[in-house]
């Protein structure tokens, strides 16, 4: 295995890929008492119609990778999965995301080679009825109806579907009730061929045990395994105009605080993953400078009653959905949208000294990260599909300059908007003082 | 085995493998009101203000955040700082954020300005909060169960009674607590021990005894139900036990409480998503200091009945008997893993040291596991069979 050793924050990684593709990245914590692994793939709920080298498209409902990650539990070789990894002593869980679908346990036993073998069995091999895929279905809808209940998920989701009338990031990323019914047997075990094999994934171990006997454990498991011609796959691009598919929608919830977003679309370029992450960093800077108390027009916002807690703001510069959001909690829309129009139009020149103080912040933010084994190890996953590292984060940061920040002003040109606004329905109980 | 030597309130426990310093500083008192509405406006003058965001960042992004908590009978109101260790800052900046962070205890700006905005996100906070039909069905369940106990009692406060505190109420109340609260601190990373000193004298102990276990009392069954216009019904079962973490035979509880709804392949996880799939989260939880089991899920409004049949069918397993030796075992084997776990996370470390001052002990986790390696078969039924069931609320969808 490759070691890199990094001083500054006294980490260090060991690197290998195995035979069949499979990469594997140790994250050494010498003083953890916990092993956590994690098996990802960087196929998630926006990959939904892609395409092999020859052309031909597969497309899949919304929600089909969600609906894999369930269904991956299912038992393996005759036995529960959740009580095998139980009887090891070990937590297990799996979480679909936007781009990637990650598998993973944590112990603090010091037998890994069962645990290990077993994550890699039950993710590597799929095979189940369609009767258990009809059953699941049921779990399933009761899973996005928990989120959909929540205001506060409630809104993001319902902006993301103002905002795009194309692209796949409008769907629920375990898609819709409708969706989730029309998925069969079939599709998942296409879903499966295609995007589940060792040259797609990554293994990341953050452990205290030998880097080299977890990778031998690895490859011993692959050793005995075979594996289908890897297909090289890539994304349908959508098309996905400029203008947002809804400009005011208003929806209505049994809740007692209104809930409005304020949010546009950025016109998307080609760049390369660390560009897009280092624009992704001005913007957010840019915003901070002026959406935060660093702003001393802040605490008027406040006084004059436009913004309380409940206020942010959020970017995304991914590779084909750009947009900035604002969210808040007012009764009073028309004044809350003016300010952000508003502030969004003044001259941050004021504000640039602050630039030195908000980067000595996002820098410990970096080291921060690497005390949590979870936080590590996603982090970790998602530079690694983005071809970026914790040391690319920290550069970018380290390298954020005030003329770069000022420029990106001329990028946040609100010409494509929309307001998304939850309101409270006029039958809602009002339980506060229960 | 168990350590039953009484823990200082002020610990520092030096460890090298974070990169932060992480202090908790936890005020405790009775669990009452008007107390806990107050308490919970004293955490909303935090500072927001330009010029303390300055001093975040310059003593590298110290954060700052404040919560607070019911243990049984006590209400805790729990100070969180977070900064860069000093390894990694190469710069001696701890005592300097130190400072910072007593004064923002002891001195918080509390003007018109600063109380209007306090109440406006209190108020703003407890709407969002009861706009969740998960944790509503699970405040009403325990108001309906506890009567005029400590866990009818919300920890986040109520917005009639913060409606009525005026700033002078604030002000002299902070007065108050300052000096009559019990105050638990710890700080866990590269810290030089010199600070506990430091701390004693700022934050004297008050009192040597303190109980915060109760045991909720049985009472008749009761069932109540509120509707809302959303598609999922959730439910919210409450059990007594009759006993609490003050009882030598508690670990029994907690490995019960695994084996019929935490573990991943749990009796109610199994039964009630897996084989029937009526539901996507199903789990149950002890309220240690309270002496309730609690179970939640989120189903169909027209399965209610049937869940409400599976889960005590569920009990009824333990209770005679029926649970697998592999189930009992991983339910001790995950236990243990996860007491173990704790020394890698810094909040659940505070949190465990804070419980076992409660209860007059240091957190040792060897003690903890030896407790966990002594629990039997026949302890699990017979902590099963201590469960009475209390109450239910549902929050009805509509579908």
């Amino acid at each position: 295995m490759k070691s890199y050793y990094n001083e500054q924050l006294n980490e260090t990684i060991y690197l290998e890929t195995l035979e069949n593709g499979l990469n594997i990245a140790v994250l050494h914590k010498i003083k953890n008492v916990t092993t956590s692994a994690y098996l990802a793939f960087p196929y998630g709920a926006l990959n939904l119609i892609q395409k092999d080298k020859q052309g031909n498209q597969y497309p899949f409902n919304p929600g089909a990778a969600h609906f894999l990650e369930h269904k991956l539990f299912e038992n393996h070789k005759g036995l529960d999965v959740m009580e095998r990894f139980s009887m090891l002593s070990c937590n297990v869980n799996a979480f679909t995301s936007a781009n990637e679908t990650v598998y993973y346990f944590n112990t603090t036993s010091l037998d890994i080679k069962e645990p290990l073998d077993l994550l890699l069995d039950f993710v590597q091999e799929f095979n189940i009825t369609a009767e258990s895929v009809e059953k699941e279905k049921q779990i399933i809808i009761q899973e996005l109806r928990s989120y959909h209940q929540m205001p506060e998920s409630r809104l993001m989701f319902e902006t993301l579907q103002a905002l795009y009338s194309q692209h796949p990031i409008k769907f629920d990323i375990g898609g819709s009730e409708e969706s989730v019914n029309a998925i069969t047997k079939e599709e998942l075990d296409l879903c499966f061929k295609l995007n589940y094999h060792p040259k797609n994934a990554l293994l990341v171990i953050v452990s205290s045990m030998d880097p080299e006997l977890l990778c031998a454990i690895a490859m011993e498991n692959q050793d005995n395994k075979t594996f289908a011609p890897h297909i090289q796959l890539s994304d349908v691009e959508v098309i996905e105009p400029e203008s947002v598919a809804t400009t005011l929608k208003i929806v209505s919830m049994d809740i007692q605080s209104s809930k409005l977003t304020y949010s546009f679309k950025l016109k998307t370029q080609n760049l390369s993953d660390y560009d897009r992450a280092n624009l992704e960093w001005q913007l957010r800077i840019y915003l901070e400078l002026l959406f935060t108390s660093i702003n001393p027009d802040y605490e008027n916002w406040i006084k004059n009653d436009i913004i309380h807690d409940y206020f942010g703001y959020d970017v995304e510069i991914n590779k084909d959905y750009w947009y900035v959001m604002f969210y808040g909690e007012t009764e009073n829309r028309d004044t809350f949208i003016e300010l952000i129009e508003s502030t969004l139009k003044t001259d941050i020149t004021p504000l640039l000294p602050y630039l030195r103080q908000l980067k000595r912040r996002y820098l410990s933010y970096a080291y921060r990260l690497l005390d949590d084994q979870d936080d590590y190890a996603i982090h970790y996953i998602r530079s690694y599909f983005s071809s970026l590292r914790l040391e690319d984060t920290i550069e970018i940061i380290n390298n954020l300059n005030a003329s770069d920040v000022y420029k990106v002003k001329n990028m946040l040109d609100t010409q494509h908007k929309a307001i998304v606004i939850v309101e409270k329905s006029q039958t809602g109980q009002n339980d506060t003082n229960d | 085995m168990v350590n039953t030597n009484k823990a200082d309130n002020i610990q520092i426990i030096v460890q090298d493998k974070f990169k932060d310093v992480h202090f908790s500083i936890r005020y405790m008192t009775d669990n009452k009101e008007p107390e806990v509405t107050m308490r919970n406006l004293l955490t909303e003058n935090h500072p927001t203000k330009q010029s303390v965001n300055l001093k975040t960042d310059e003593l590298f992004a110290l954060s700052y955040d404040v919560k607070t908590m019911a243990y049984g009978t006590k209400h805790v109101m729990d100070m969180k700082f977070t900064t860069l260790s000093e390894r990694y800052s190469k710069e001696p900046h701890l005592s300097d954020a130190l400072d910072f962070i007593v004064n923002c205890i002891k001195k918080p700006l509390i003007n018109d300005e600063t109380f209007a905005e306090a109440k406006q996100n209190m108020s703003s906070s407890l709407k969002r909060i009861y706009d969740k039909p998960n944790t509503l069905a699970a405040l009403k369940a325990y108001a309906l169960g506890a009567g005029d106990e400590p866990l009818s009692v919300f920890s986040q406060g109520r917005a009639d009674i913060l409606n009525r505190i005026t700033i002078d109420d604030l002000k002299s109340y902070l007065k108050k607590m300052l000096v009559e609260d019990d105050v638990f601190v710890i700080g866990i990373g590269q810290i030089d021990l010199k600070y506990l000193d430091v701390l004693r004298t700022m934050f004297p102990k008050q009192n040597d005894e303190i109980c915060a276990s109760y045991c909720l009392s049985n009472k008749p069954y009761k069932e109540d139900q509120s509707s809302k216009r959303i598609k999922q019904t959730s439910l919210v079962s409450l059990y007594t036990m009759g006993t609490n973490n003050t009882d030598p035979n508690y670990m029994s509880y907690r490995v019960m409480s695994y084996l019929l709804g935490t573990l991943p392949n749990s009796l109610l996880f199994t039964e009630i998503r897996e084989k029937r799939n009526l539901c996507y989260s199903i789990y149950s939880n002890l309220m240690h200091y309270d002496g309730v089991l609690s179970i939640h899920t989120g189903i169909s409004k027209n399965q209610r009945d049937l869940v409400l049949e599976l889960i005590a069918e569920q009990i009824e397993v333990i209770k005679n008997d029926g649970f697998t030796e592999s189930l009992f075992l991983s339910a001790k084997s995950l236990l243990k893993n996860n007491i173990i776990s704790i020394e890698d996370d810094v909040y659940s470390w505070i949190n465990m040291s804070f419980s076992a001052w409660l209860l007059n002990k240091s957190f040792v986790i060897e003690d903890y596991l030896h407790e966990i390696d002594q629990v039997e078969r026949q302890d699990i039924i017979n902590a099963a069979k201590s469960l009475k069931r209390l109450c239910t609320y549902t929050v009805v969808g509509q579908e």
